[in-house]
């Protein structure tokens, strides 16, 4: 096929996906594992759950305490704007810019999620702050001369649009980049209808492609689902590290984002699938892989395509687990610990802006006048918890942020853009809808498990 | 377009099915459980326990409905006849006739079913009274281990959800073929199959024989000895997430053979096997978390005769002098084919003639020496009368319904009622069938694009 009519086929295959619709879906609690798509157009006071469907002309009212998790689909991404994470004294966790506090007012907050809003100060338990950006240190795939290949000529089945490639049929690419120690592999993988995706991704590995076996982890994805294997020098075969058996018939639309946390140091592997934490499995070896290098594999029949987008790989941040390694110290008291793991118990007189930047005002014991510590120097606030409140924080349902917080509620309605919750702590808040990844009833016991990530 | 009512139940006999669930599978990948309440040309009226009122859907969004099917006893007759069509089904039933124009069978679920000759490709018949097992149907009478949700029944098949063992004692007999479907939701088939084991609440038993499936390949262990017995590979495992397995074995001879699709791979003699006391069960395994699906199970006498020759890469090994001949197998392996139009027997004989007259489960079958009457249960084939094949038209609304017995057919819907379905077909006119001979219904099988999605086991 001349270029001119594979760039025309290519674009055109670009376009069908663009318009894909990403559905909402309902897992319900039934016998089979059962499921149903559309899109969530109401949450009853009562429960009720309504669903519009394209298999039907008529709504879909699904009973009270069915449904156990509803994923909203949205093409709207949520850019982080924030740096701080609020914890409440529900546990709610709240990424937040913080504008200002003082002991009387509370805390002026800004979330992507709720938008400004006062945190009375008995609601808060814990303040991380410099929850940075995470590093980026490769951002691609991009441009092919960049890249390895065994036989130059496999390049001639990519098209390269902006950063991203669209292969016909099989390719093997390998180049090295600044891999951090702990490491986020992200890339978009799209695939065509009737066709069944297969690639196969190698990280942490030593050098460009070989034949020989070589230590490094390596992703496959086919129609068996997903599975993160290590490759070996010594011992022989693979191991495998984690397994899903999401199966590609399950993404509408034929495109995943997929997400893999790589810690080193811990030899901690972790799998995310459009946002969401599917497996984690560790690496038997006594030593991870040391390798810099990655491979993209993609094992398609001529004719059928594999695009990959936004490949990027980050620094794996680990100020979230030493936050919450942190000792809060006495809960009578509030606790402000810097980032000289200095620690300080008293009062968090005001969070006030200097300039651009912010000072934490805060009275200890120790001296007279209160400390007034800069932004960049505090680590995390621990808040004086008032054990004589007593709160009824009894909820209904649980909302997950996109990208990362969660919140319970004890009401929850859906409008067209819009989902309006009453939280225990809060009271009314509307939050736009493509803020929410999830809702899973309250006493869903898999919650326990997403709060201890 | 007339709209046509079908009324799978009335509400005054829904309780009747609570314990027989159904489920409903989409082409959007959605799927419920619950109970058909009635189809129209339009759709299915649905009623779930998860959805306040029954939700009509719509049917062009149908991928297939899974109903609770009747399993007849097979023991009541001494013969089944498979017919296979040209296009469009495979039939089992009893044969009653056998001309020119058309091959006739009696079925328990739609009298007697009278196919066009010109649609019909194959006549084969099964004795049914060496038919020891067919399902599952449940999972009464199997033993899971080590824990009991390692596996579940649904839907006529097993599902493995963990790592364990599914086994049934007192199935198997002296010369005994066990055939099943599987399918693996991984990238390899990882799983176990024993046979003869003395021990099904076990999941490692100390005796049979344990057949290893990984990836491609296959290993063929004596459990008691522990002794190497063969291996094999096979390229059509190791490229797909599913298979049909059949094994013969037969503890007089020794013999074990394994077949793949239908096809003969290879074929072992273990001197251990023949005469050895061993146990009657039968056991699939899996050692890993992949989940494994197990379906069409069916366990017969088998007459210790292989019908079909060995594949050559298999044959060469036997002759090589290093591995020692093994004369009887090589030679039955390198039997010649009975050659085509020829009917065989039981006893792997051949006859070369005409069905003349079927009557009281005899066949009559004229020859060039004159007339031939036998049990038609002694058949293995039937010769049909030359004609030049056609294959049935197909339809819009036209549907695939599969059958307890694995059997399936298409034909357009025409109509139903609380009991029946009726259906027409080029292959055999109009017939009404009870609607419990129906374990799954399709529905818009002519969308190809619908091909993947229909062949997930709904793990």
């Amino acid at each position: 096929m001349r270029t001119y009519n594979k760039i025309i086929v290519w674009t055109a295959l670009l376009s069908a996906a663009s318009v894909a619709h990403a559905s909402d879906e309902l897992e319900l609690r039934g016998t089979s594992k059962e499921k149903l798509s559309g899109t969530v157009t109401g949450i009853e006071e009562s429960g009720v759950i309504v669903l519009a469907s394209p298999l039907s002309d008529q709504p879909l009212r699904l009973k009270p305490n069915t449904v156990a998790r509803v994923a909203f689909g949205s093409e709207e991404e949520v850019k982080s704007q924030t740096t701080m994470l609020v914890e409440l004294t529900n546990g709610d966790r709240l990424p937040v810019e913080v504008k200002s506090y003082s002991t009387k007012a509370g805390m002026l907050i800004f979330s992507p999620a709720i938008g400004d809003q006062i945190l009375p100060t008995d609601v808060l338990t814990t303040l991380e702050l410099g929850i940075p950006e995470r590093k980026l240190v490769f951002e691609g795939p991009g441009n092919t001369a960049e890249w390895d290949n065994a036989r130059q000529s496999g390049f001639d089945k990519v098209f390269v649009e902006a950063k991203d490639w669209t292969i016909n049929g099989r390719l093997e690419a390998s180049r090295q980049v600044e891999m951090p120690k702990n490491f986020v592999l992200r890339f978009q993988l799209e695939w065509e209808q009737r066709q069944q995706p297969n690639i196969k991704i190698y990280f942490a590995s030593p050098d460009v492609i070989s034949v020989t076996k070589a230590d490094r982890y390596f992703l496959q994805f086919n129609s068996a689902g997903f599975e993160i294997k290590r490759e070996r020098t010594k011992g022989g075969g693979f191991a495998s590290i984690l397994i899903s058996a999401r199966r590609p018939e399950v993404f509408a639309g034929r495109e995943v984002a997929i997400e893999i946390h790589v810690n080193r140091v811990t030899k901690r592997i972790e799998l995310y699938i459009n946002g969401e934490l599917e497996a984690w499995g560790l690496d038997p070896m006594e030593n991870a892989p040391e390798g810099s290098g990655i491979i993209l594999g993609v094992n398609g029949m001529e004719g059928s395509t594999h695009t990959i987008r936004n490949l990027t790989i980050h620094e794996l941040d680990n100020t979230r687990i030493r936050h919450r390694a942190e000792d809060r110290g006495s809960p009578d008291k509030d606790s402000l610990i810097s980032r000289d793991e200095d620690r300080w118990a008293g009062e968090l007189r005001e969070i006030r802006r200097n300039g651009k930047d912010m000072d934490f005002i805060f009275q200890t014991a120790l001296r007279r006048e209160p400390l007034e510590i800069p932004r960049e120097d505090v680590s995390t606030l621990f808040f004086r918890q008032q054990a004589d409140k007593a709160q009824d924080v009894t909820t209904k349902y649980r909302l997950h942020l996109r990208g990362e917080g969660m919140l319970s509620v004890r009401s929850c309605r859906i409008s067209d853009k819009t989902i309006s919750v009453n939280h225990p702590l809060l009271g009314e808040l509307n939050l736009p809808k493509h803020t929410i990844s999830r809702i899973e009833p309250s006493e869903n016991p898999e919650n326990k498990a997403e709060k201890s990530e | 377009m007339t709209r046509t009512l079908i009324v799978f139940l009335s509400s005054a006999c829904l309780t009747a099915w609570a314990g027989d669930e159904s489920s409903i599978r989409f082409v959007n990948g959605d799927h419920l459980t619950g109970t058909p309440l009635s189809l129209d040309t339009k759709g299915i009226l649905w009623d779930s326990s998860l959805i306040e009122q029954p939700v009509p859907f719509l049917k062009e969004k149908v991928l297939d409905v899974t109903l609770p099917a009747h399993t007849p006893d097979l023991k009541a007759t001494d013969h089944e006849a498979v017919v296979t069509l040209n296009k469009g089904g495979i039939v089992r039933g009893q044969l009653s006739e056998v001309t020119d124009d058309a091959v006739v069978i009696d079925t328990w679920y739609a009298g007697q079913l009278r196919f066009n000759r010109v649609m019909v490709k194959s006549v084969n018949i099964e004795p049914s009274d060496m038919v020891l097992y067919r399902g599952p149907n449940s999972i009464n009478g199997w033993q899971v281990t080590p824990q009991p949700d390692a596996w579940r029944y649904a839907n006529f098949s097993f599902h493995s959800t963990g790592g364990g063992a599914i086994g049934r004692d007192d199935l198997l007999t002296d010369e005994c073929s066990v055939a099943f479907d599987t399918e693996w939701n991984s990238d390899s088939a990882s799983y176990k199959v024993i046979l003869f084991s003395d021990t099904v609440d076990n999941r490692n038993p100390k005796s049979g024989y344990e057949f290893s499936m990984q990836r491609g390949g296959m290993v063929l262990r004596n459990l008691k000895t522990q002794a190497f017995i063969g291996s094999t590979h096979s390229a059509e495992i190791a490229q797909s997430n599913r298979a049909r397995i059949e094994i013969k074995a037969s503890r007089l001879t020794g013999k074990i053979a394994f077949f793949i699709n239908n096809k003969i791979v290879d074929m072992w003699t273990d001197a251990d096997l023949a005469g050895s006391q061993l146990g009657k069960g039968l056991q699939f395994s899996t050692s890993r978390l992949v989940p494994l699906r197990i379906s069409g199970i069916r366990v017969a006498e088998w007459e210790g005769t292989i019908d079909q020759p060995l594949p050559p890469r298999a044959r060469m090994r036997r002759i090589q002098p290093d591995l020692g001949e093994e004369g009887p197998e090589a030679s039955e392996a390198d039997r010649e084919e009975i050659k085509e139009g020829r009917m065989k027997l039981a006893n792997g004989d051949s006859l070369d003639g005409k069905v003349k007259s079927i009557q009281n489960g005899k066949v009559t079958i004229e020859t060039v020496l004159g007339d031939v009457t036998l049990p038609v249960a002694r058949l293995r084939t039937i010769t049909l009368p030359t004609a030049d094949l056609e294959e049935a038209i197909a339809r819009n609304d036209d549907v695939r319904a599969w059958m307890s017995d694995g059997g399936f057919m298409v034909f357009e819907f025409i109509g139903a009622d609380q009991e029946t379905i009726t259906g027409k077909s080029q292959n055999f006119g109009t017939a009404t069938f009870r609607r419990d001979a129906f374990q799954k219904i399709e529905f818009n099988i002519y969308d190809f694009d619908l091909d993947d999605l229909r062949k997930q086991a709904g793990w």
